[in-house]
């Protein structure tokens, strides 16, 4: 189609960036106002005094530090498991002939749209047993239901767009099939992993019921049930709560601006959580 | 093949034996595919087993219970919970609400999801980064979605209202998340503008493995662009369309962080949802058996709907 039609098409552009990125926008802008200025009406759409003072109260007054921290260790902990529970479990849905495949394919999928809710009891009744209450591995363990299920079923159809050739000759070569899988597949599944890495690691970040529930204690706390305490604890300090929201978005702006383009791919195929 | 049978055959290839094996080149021969794969999916079965399998079971034996969040025990109350349940107007309040909710936001999601990719699938100047900052809101965690939209509804120095006022569109500023006639909409407004990049890149990406010929081919019958986008775009992304519609509202129904955390399911329980219900009653009123009940049919609902998909996928093995 030749770009005559551009012209037509800018102001509905516009519109649709407007749509997306304001909130983003405001609430970066936001959190580099000072406090005067975020309360005034009517607003001011540039920050007429631009300060970082809401940044420095966050890591100074708050405990947003160590509510990053514990996020951090609990996302990555339970993303590495689920990468490496899940990529197996892809690779021989997709490669091997196992009685049951297909069926246990589908309960792949309902598992992943378990609802958290059905979930959070008997997972606290049983956490609180096995003493994995208050206790990261537990957070981290619990967010396995989710996230080994996304891995499996993006994983399956990536492994299954790989070509057997290259695994076929290394086994004429006389490597094993694990052989094959680690020195063949792995490499060309990276692209996959990462991607698939990062949207599990983007429903462990995003998750905020059982991290409320499963974890009581203060100082073992995550950042959504932390930084929701702010918005009650610090009143209506907006300054403060659109750092803290600024800097939450930090690690998934990060891994969207690096592979954008694998992001794409993982979530056209199979992203479908949320 | 059960579990333990695999694991035997990992155990006789183990130590010596391996390259015993696979020098006289049996390696292959020995562990059969089927037995190499059951391992390989053994450590993801014991998950599901661990933590969805046992809780589901779990949770459907501690809906038959009256019991406290801190009761060791509890007392049997057999289908109790479920009477009161259907014979309690807050369940079907809910259910209704859950309902709506789901509809509303997927309906929207997909109209303006479709909407979007028809947009971005035309060519112009900067169309890769629009295509790439579409996805954002999916990448930003909830919790600051929530946060920043809080702040954007504020009655009195959020901008939304200030924008609505300017233009004389209403005239005074709206309480979007504490009135009962606006809590519902401005839920479901943050629900579409978080997820709807998803339903744009599955459309997209559908929309650009459509063959060109068929387009060439209407324009030479005539077809206008109406007839063409009927005929050949929408008939060609209808099925993705319908996939995208299922899976979209078993999550959206399911979905407990953006309408608790915007609204609690107030006020007035405008927006009290199922799983909110389920929150309400397990560890508000610490009923854990009514909300374990609520949250089994839930699952009930999960199942039915899935069957439908289940259904459809067989119909179309693509």
């Amino acid at each position: 189609m030749p770009p005559r039609n551009a012209a037509r098409l800018y102001p509905l552009v516009l519109l649709l960036l407007a749509f997306v990125a304001f909130p983003l926008y405001w609430m970066a802008s936001t959190s580099l106002k000072p406090q005067t200025e975020v309360f005034r009406v009517p607003p001011t759409f540039v920050p007429e005094t631009w300060t970082l003072r809401h940044y420095v109260e966050l890591f100074w007054l708050t405990d947003f530090g160590l509510l990053f921290v514990n996020s951090l260790k609990v996302c990555l902990v339970s993303t590495g498991l689920a990468l490496v529970v899940g990529s197996l479990g892809a690779y021989a849905l997709a490669r091997f002939r196992v009685r049951g495949k297909e069926a246990y394919g589908r309960l792949v999928l309902l598992a992943y749209m378990f609802p958290g809710a059905l979930l959070v009891i008997p997972l606290l009744l049983l956490f609180r047993q096995l003493g994995l209450t208050n206790s990261h591995l537990g957070l981290s363990l619990a967010y396995l239901t989710f996230a080994v299920p996304f891995v499996m079923w993006v994983m399956r159809d990536f492994f299954a767009s790989v070509p057997v050739d290259l695994e076929e000759a290394a086994l004429i070569d006389g490597a094993s099939r694990l052989g094959a899988l680690w020195d063949v597949v792995l490499p060309q599944a990276v692209p996959g992993l990462i991607a698939t890495g990062i949207f599990a690691f983007l429903f462990a970040w995003n998750e905020y019921l059982f991290a409320l529930i499963l974890i009581s204690d203060e100082s073992l706390r995550t950042l959504p049930p932390g930084m929701m305490r702010f918005v009650s604890t610090t009143d209506t300090n907006w300054g403060l709560i659109m750092a803290a929201s600024t800097l939450a978005t930090l690690p998934m702006a990060l891994a969207f601006g690096l592979i954008q383009r694998y992001l794409v791919t993982g979530l056209g195929a199979g992203g479908v959580k949320g | 093949m059960a579990p333990n049978e695999a694991e035997a055959a990992l155990a006789r290839e183990g130590g010596a034996s391996w390259r015993a094996a696979r020098r006289a080149g049996g390696l292959l021969a020995a562990l059969r595919d089927q037995h190499l794969g059951v391992i390989l999916l053994l450590p993801s079965a014991l998950t599901f087993l661990v933590l969805l399998v046992f809780p589901l079971g779990y949770g459907i034996w501690t809906s038959f219970f009256q019991r406290h969040v801190l009761d060791p025990e509890g007392v049997w109350v057999g289908l109790g919970n479920y009477v009161w349940l259907f014979g309690n107007r807050e369940f079907w309040h809910s259910l209704t609400i859950s309902t709506f909710w789901a509809g509303a936001t997927v309906g929207l999601q997909i109209v303006l999801g479709t909407a979007v990719a028809l947009l971005l699938h035309q060519p112009f100047k900067g169309r890769s980064l629009v295509r790439g900052l579409v996805l954002f809101p999916y990448m930003m965690p909830v919790v600051s979605v929530v946060l920043v939209w809080m702040l954007l509804y504020n009655a009195l120095y959020g901008v939304i209202n200030y924008l609505l006022v300017a233009s004389g569109i209403v005239g005074a500023p709206i309480a979007w998340l504490s009135d009962p006639d606006s809590a519902f909409w401005g839920v479901v407004f943050v629900g579409v503008w978080k997820y709807l990049p998803f339903v744009v890149v599955i459309v997209l990406a559908r929309l650009q493995v459509i063959p060109q010929d068929l387009y060439e081919a209407a324009r030479i019958d005539g077809a206008g662009a109406v007839a063409r986008f009927l005929d050949i775009t929408l008939h060609q992304i209808k099925d993705v369309l319908l996939v995208v519609a299922l899976l979209r509202t078993i999550f959206m129904f399911n979905n407990f962080e953006i309408v608790f955390l915007l609204t609690g399911g107030g006020p007035l329980r405008a927006t009290m949802t199922l799983p909110i219900l389920v929150y309400e009653q397990a560890f508000g009123t610490y009923e854990l058996g009514r909300g374990s009940a609520i949250a089994v049919v839930m699952f009930f609902l999960l199942i039915a709907v899935m069957s439908v998909y289940f259904a459809f996928l067989r119909k179309e093995p693509d």
